[in-house]
């Protein structure tokens, strides 16, 4: 992404402007959940939402990639990657879905396959034991620290993006 | 640092702009009547939560505001 003010370009995972004079610069970032409308009813029955006036076709067919992003296998059209700077990571399926999760300088993925529902998964991670599970309504996973309540930066992202801005990545193997 | 090519970067910055969603008001859930299978994003600023509809940011791809007097950008 760009800032309209010097027109640096950004990186929108990791905050980190990498081109442009403010390259190097680095925004503050924290967890955005995803979830479904079932599960935010459950748990934030008075959850308010910012609504989107903008009708066009534009929006419409933006739409088409992304019907399903929660347990989905996820499609991209072809000419996206050529949008790309360099490669895609082979180590993983480029469009695998996973937690993602970053502390300080170190980051590691938790494909969803190797998170099953209803179980609790406890890894190391940064110095730390981290425990990750999945919600039952929704699906979605989530980690936190064993000790503590709060977790590590954390994003539900496919393996494209998630290596794209953290190339030397872990990857957490059952 | 990633070696990118600002020609391919201004592809968005054209006619085929995505303009970020700057919310001036919200609604409460419950009200819109979505699906139960909808997907939203949910961010949270000085304890205050506030949801987006998955599929309106797949155009936005960006949202930028204040919440609790604490600005906020959110990208998808």
């Amino acid at each position: 992404m760009t800032d309209e003010e010097t027109w640096s370009l950004w990186d929108h995972i990791s905050g980190e402007a990498f081109e442009g004079p403010l390259a190097g610069q680095k925004l503050e970032i924290w967890p955005i959940s995803m979830t479904l409308v079932e599960a935010a009813l459950a748990k934030m029955p008075d959850l308010r939402i910012y609504t989107s006036s903008y009708r066009s076709w534009k929006q419409w067919f933006m739409h088409l990639p992304h019907r399903k992003f929660i347990n989905s296998k996820g499609f991209l059209p072809p000419q996206f990657y050529l949008t790309m700077s360099q490669p895609i990571d082979p180590r993983l399926p480029k469009l695998e879905q996973g937690l993602g999760v970053i502390e300080g300088d170190q980051a590691k993925f938790y494909p969803m396959k190797s998170l099953p529902k209803g179980e609790m998964i406890t890894d190391s991670f940064a110095g730390r034991t981290i425990v990750l599970e999945r919600s039952e309504i929704d699906g979605v996973p989530s980690a936190k620290w064993q000790a503590g309540v709060d977790g590590p930066m954390q994003l539900l992202s496919r393996w494209y993006g998630f290596s794209y801005s953290y190339p030397d990545c872990d990857i957490y193997l059952q | 640092m990633k070696a990118i090519d600002r020609a391919k970067a201004k592809v968005t910055t054209g006619k085929f702009q995505f303009l970020p969603l700057r919310p001036k008001h919200d609604q409460p859930l419950a009200s819109l009547h979505l699906p139960g299978d909808a997907e939203l994003l949910v961010l949270e600023r000085g304890g205050e939560h506030r949801g987006l509809i998955a599929r309106e940011m797949a155009y936005h791809h960006i949202c930028q505001g204040e919440l609790e007097g604490q600005p906020f950008l959110v990208s998808f």
